[in-house]
């Protein structure tokens, strides 16, 4: 077999490898319902405004189903590519001289930072006056030259190709993928890199120095 | 000859296999979301409520979960093989109103992969709801404001 035929096999196989991997990524739907009010007394206008005012707590663009049916519908904020995530129905019924109302909600896993069940617990939260929890967001990277963290890029001040960058788990890597960890209380900093270095933290954030170490932070 | 030939058939392959690998790369998804029409059924108890939602969901999607025992709250996902999600899922609600029920129909895509709307799926889970013919019941009645 040639070396030709050779690459263009391992070609087919590699691309082969590559669909099945990204048929089996898609994301799927994660359904949260069951939670249910039954009140005695009340209107189906006081069930609608609090379902309205629940799902725009959490969501936006709360529609009725058609005016005057107290069934509420609402969607989360598009995310980066323009698409949601996360979706709620609230529906309310008259039975009797009171109501009943249910909560389902939808979310995209993955894509949600959080679950169709916290989601849903909320606005049913909300509705009843219970306790609500904040729901899971995206944690932000930190940026500039914080004085609560060491996250970002450091150049050595005695040599400008040393260069470590620490991550928001407190790890550290130079350029020879050599890695360490950072520690900060207050000022001081304990850095785990060839050996146990106590530093300190300038005021401004942007300078370590000690243990005859000094770096510089890029911000 | 034969070499180039075979070079290529698998110069061919792969580009029909990248192709195929670029309509398979996740395209940016979103839920989408409906309500079924609800429907106040007289004269039935709720346990008829119950088997026809079990079997509308089982007929839609696949064999449903009941949320707590007894609650008349049913919820289906389809049937896929791990690790892959589920694209389509689907509730039924069962409320006991004065001699009957009250029932309501939500359902939940993602599209892609689903080729199907929500509503799409709700309509499909209402005709199964209505198929499972009842001895207990009646004509349905289409829901609304009392």
């Amino acid at each position: 077999m040639s070396a030709r035929v050779r690459f263009a096999l391992a070609g087919l196989a590699i691309v082969a490898s590559l669909v099945v991997s990204l048929a089996v990524a898609r994301a799927g739907v994660e359904m949260s319902t069951g939670i249910r009010y039954a009140y005695d007394v009340g209107s189906l206008d006081t069930c609608s405004s609090k379902a309205k005012a629940a799902l725009a707590a959490y969501l936006q663009n709360v529609t009725e189903k058609t005016p005057g049916s107290g069934e509420f519908q609402a969607y989360g904020k598009p995310d980066s590519s323009g698409q949601t995530t996360a979706g709620a129905i609230v529906r309310c019924a008259v039975v009797g001289k009171g109501f009943v109302v249910t909560f389902t909600c939808a979310v995209q896993k993955p894509g949600s930072f959080f679950d169709a069940d916290a989601l849903c617990l909320n606005i049913a939260h909300n509705f009843s006056g219970k306790t609500e929890t904040a729901l899971a967001t995206p944690t932000p990277l930190p940026s500039g030259c914080s004085t609560t963290n060491l996250v970002g890029t450091w150049v050595s001040d005695n040599d400008s190709k040393l260069i470590l960058t620490m991550d928001v788990s407190g790890g550290l890597t130079d350029p020879d993928g050599v890695s360490g960890n950072w520690y900060l209380v207050g000022k001081t900093v304990t850095l785990t890199y060839y050996g146990n270095k106590t530093m300190t933290l300038s005021a401004d954030g942007k300078h370590i120095n000690g243990s005859g170490a000094a770096y510089t932070r890029k911000c | 000859m034969a070499r180039t030939s075979l070079f290529r058939r698998a110069a061919f392959g792969i580009a029909l296999a990248l192709s195929i690998a670029a309509s398979a790369a996740p395209a940016p998804a979103a839920i989408d979301m409906a309500m079924g029409d609800k429907r106040t059924v007289p004269n039935a108890p709720l346990s008829d409520c119950n088997a026809r939602a079990q079997a509308a969901l089982t007929a839609t999607l696949q064999r449903p979960d009941e949320i707590g025992d007894g609650t008349g709250e049913w919820r289906a996902l389809t049937k896929v093989e791990a690790p892959a999600t589920p694209p389509e899922a689907a509730s039924i609600h069962c409320y006991p109103v004065d001699n009957g029920y009250l029932v309501t129909f939500e359902c939940a895509v993602e599209i892609p992969p689903s080729t199907m709307s929500a509503s799409d799926l709700c309509t499909k889970l209402i005709g199964a709801f209505d198929a499972k013919q009842s001895a207990q019941t009646g004509t349905l009645q289409a829901g609304g404001r009392r």
